[in-house]
């Protein structure tokens, strides 16, 4: 039974990979192809460097950090799916409704995620380890428990995963707690890169922090010795079924039992006298909108990376420590400000915009001019970027011990330039919006996305010569040059609005999808 | 009140709708009725301005009706098949949301929104979010954001579906009462008996065609059938029954 589920999975993944269109698989094997091409050999060549290099004595810290690591983010990887497969699609009951015990189909289901979300990663990183050190120790049985320990790590991240998911079942909402991993996700994959940015500055600064690991892999994975290795392999063994049986017995009971889909849990939002008030209809499409981002996690998961852009730009200002100066340069610090105003208000202001693709025909319905709906939707996205911008950009400037000049210069340029890309996303995101089942956060169209990967590109030039010419002016003819330069396309973008108002009063063009 | 003047709508080589002209005057409540796949949501939305036509018109006051017009707009109200709200606001707050978008007076939209919710029972189940409810709560509260201002004519597409007896009843009988005070209800519906009950103007579509239209009573002397049941079946070449 657990072979004809599996069976039953491989052709369903089959089938939807023939038909997702040629041009979305040659995207894909584009993707892989690029994928293998560059980040997997570059974190393969730098693990096995590490593996090869490190000291004896950081041996086991570095194991131990490695498969912390991949605890982490492979346990909420592996969540996120085992609850858009088993919960949100609801195919547990369709199963569950044929003469398939549970139990068959946790272990179907098991060993699938256990494959794709687990195996698949740790064994390539076992291979590269186990080599490493079966070179370095001339002992080829180290690749062996090597394996086996990864293997090991895989069968406990995807029983971890089984346990939080089946668990909270019946505490909590599959669809928040699915929402919530995404935001997680999104999070941690921004961290993860932060930290291979500041690993690149200095990685032998890196080694020398490591911590002391509890747990000595000495005999086992280095230094081979027969008794301790069978110990060790035993203890994996043993903590992976017990772990597995555990998942195991924790999922059954709650497919039987059923679990809690959307949260009906009885708790009911408070509505306070403020919700019960009829207001402008500019403002209560703005309220619209801040609900709409706030409550779901996924929205918020989309829009981190673009949120989280000051940090990023506040440290390519100047505590990369690349200069090492550790002093901030004004020009940098203004174009930093002026670029990630740009990249975040165009793309904010083009998601947002899409966004009313889903419910177009209940707008639509309403006695609600399209200059309205254009409005608030603007002042909406300059309040949810501006001021993030310009509280991030006020904190480089105090650190940077500028003039006060400056600051204001700063400020009126971080506005200037969301007045000028606010309206370019929205033109952006009404041209051809996309409302997505399958994928509802999935909100732009490819050109969209090609336009404003080529608005970007032509920021960055514009940029680039603006920093020509900044370099050769000062002072207040700088500052002149500057706020001339912006405040046209500020004037500009109001008659861009005007344009995406006679789209709302059009009506979109929108593509529906599975 | 409502004028349809030759309206067409086709879809690359299908015609949805085929040169439909009929008037419907106020106070009356008017079933738009025919089989799945018959032009019925197509011709509704093109009477709501959510749709443009190929050709032909629709008149709503006497003003061509189009999408952007607002101020049409602003007397009337739609609910589709389908409740098409906002998922992620409670129920609470997207009655705010349409009260606020139709420019309701504070006071008159706590007053309605009261009776509203005793009528569709709904009273103190507005907390969750919308995207929590079942598709029975989804349809009475879209039915109540469309109420909620009194439009002047009310588009209704298959408004009983999902509802359960006692808020059928209530709609029904809310529906009678609201004509009588001088305003139109547009009804679509698969339920011939609610169609018999209440309406003042029955037209039967088939294939994007007009195949009838008048009082029960004079469709009774068109077609022969003792039923409503009966003329629509006979109308639309027995659809539906094998």
């Amino acid at each position: 039974m657990i072979r004809l589920i599996l069976k039953t999975e491989m052709r369903s993944a089959f089938n939807y990979w023939k038909s997702m269109g040629e041009t979305k698989v040659i995207l894909y094997i584009i993707m892989a192809l690029l994928f293998m091409l560059l980040p997997l050999p570059l974190l393969g060549s730098l693990l096995f460097t590490l593996t090869l290099s490190l000291k004896t004595d950081h041996l086991s810290s570095y194991i131990m950090i490695l498969s912390l690591a991949a605890i982490v983010i492979l346990t909420l990887l592996s969540i996120h799916f085992i609850i858009k497969d088993m919960i949100l699609s609801a195919n547990v009951p369709m199963y569950l409704s044929f003469p398939i015990s549970a139990g068959d189909l946790f272990w179907a289901k098991f060993i699938k995620h256990a494959f794709l979300h687990a195996a698949i990663i740790l064994m390539p990183i076992s291979m590269i380890v186990g080599v490493a050190l079966a070179i370095r120790f001339e002992e080829w049985m180290l690749l062996i428990n090597s394996a086996v320990y990864f293997l090991g790590v895989g069968v406990v991240i995807t029983s971890l995963a089984y346990l939080c998911t089946f668990l909270t079942a019946h505490i909590l909402p599959a669809k928040k707690v699915s929402g919530v991993l995404s935001f997680v996700g999104a999070a941690s994959f921004i961290l993860v890169y932060l930290a291979f940015f500041a690993l690149g500055d200095s990685i032998k600064g890196w080694t020398k922090r490591l911590p002391e690991s509890p747990v000595s892999f000495d005999g086992f994975l280095y230094g081979f010795d027969v008794s301790i290795s069978i110990i060790f392999i035993s203890s994996v063994v043993g903590l992976a079924v017990v772990m597995a049986k555990s998942a195991s017995h924790v999922t059954r009971r709650a497919m039987v039992r059923g679990w809690n889909f959307y949260g009906h849990s009885g708790k009911r939002m408070k509505s306070g006298t403020k919700l019960e008030r009829v207001v402008h209809p500019i403002v209560t499409l703005m309220r619209k909108d801040l609900k709409m981002t706030v409550r779901d996690f996924k929205e918020l998961a989309v829009l981190l990376p673009y949120y989280l852009l000051p940090l990023f730009l506040i440290y390519v200002s100047g505590f990369s420590g690349q200069t090492g100066t550790g002093t901030l340069d004004m020009t940098d610090i203004l174009i930093s400000a002026v670029g990630g105003t740009l990249v975040m208000s165009l793309f904010v202001g083009a998601y947002n915009t899409a966004r009313d693709a889903e419910h177009f025909a209940m707008l639509k319905a309403l006695p609600l001019k399209g200059s309205s709906i254009a409005v608030s939707k603007y002042l909406f996205t300059l309040l949810t970027t501006v001021p993030v911008m310009m509280v991030a950009f006020t904190v480089v400037w105090y650190l940077s011990q500028a003039a006060p000049g400056d600051l204001v210069l700063l400020i009126i340029m971080i506005l200037l330039s969301a007045l000028t890309a606010v309206p370019i996303g929205m033109m952006i995101g009404s041209k051809n919006p996309v409302v997505s089942y399958r994928n509802p956060r999935k909100r732009l169209d490819t050109l969209s996305n090609v336009m404003i990967s080529f608005s970007l590109v032509v920021v960055l030039m514009l940029t680039g010569v603006a920093t020509g010419l900044m370099d050769g002016s000062t002072g207040v003819d700088r500052q002149v040059l500057i706020v001339g330069s912006l405040v046209l396309p500020a004037v500009v973008s109001i008659w861009l609005l005007r344009k995406v108002a006679k789209r709302y009063d059009k009506g979109f063009k929108i593509t529906y999808k599975e | 009140m409502i004028k349809v003047n030759r309206l067409n709508k086709n879809y690359s080589a299908h015609n949805a709708v085929k040169d439909l002209d009929f008037e419907v005057g106020d106070g009356e409540l008017f079933a738009f009725i025919g089989p799945n796949g018959s032009g019925k949501s197509t011709t509704i939305r093109m009477m709501t301005g959510l749709l443009e036509p190929s050709s032909g018109s629709v008149e709503l006051f006497g003003e061509e009706m189009r999408l952007d017009k607002v101020a049409l707009k602003q007397r009337i109200s739609y609910v589709p098949d389908t409740p098409d709200l906002i998922g992620r606001l409670n129920g609470h707050e997207y009655l705010n949301f349409i009260a606020s978008a139709y420019r309701m007076e504070q006071s008159a939209f706590m007053e309605r929104k009261q009776e509203l919710l005793e009528l569709f029972d709904l009273e103190g189940a507005l907390g969750s979010l919308i995207e929590e409810y079942s598709h029975g709560m989804k349809q009475k509260l879209a039915l109540v954001g469309a109420l909620i201002h009194q439009p002047d004519v009310l588009f209704l597409d298959e408004p009983t579906v999902g509802l359960d007896p006692k808020s059928n009843r209530n709609l029904k009988q809310y529906l009678i009462e609201y004509v009588k005070s001088g305003k139109t209800v547009f009804l679509t519906t698969h339920n011939l008996s609610l169609a018999e009950e209440i309406a003042t103007d029955i037209l039967i579509i088939y294939n994007g065609k007009k195949r009838a239209h008048g009082s029960l009573e004079a469709l009774k002397q068109e077609a022969v059938g003792a039923t409503l049941e009966d003329i629509f079946l006979e109308l639309t070449d027995g659809a539906g029954i094998r």
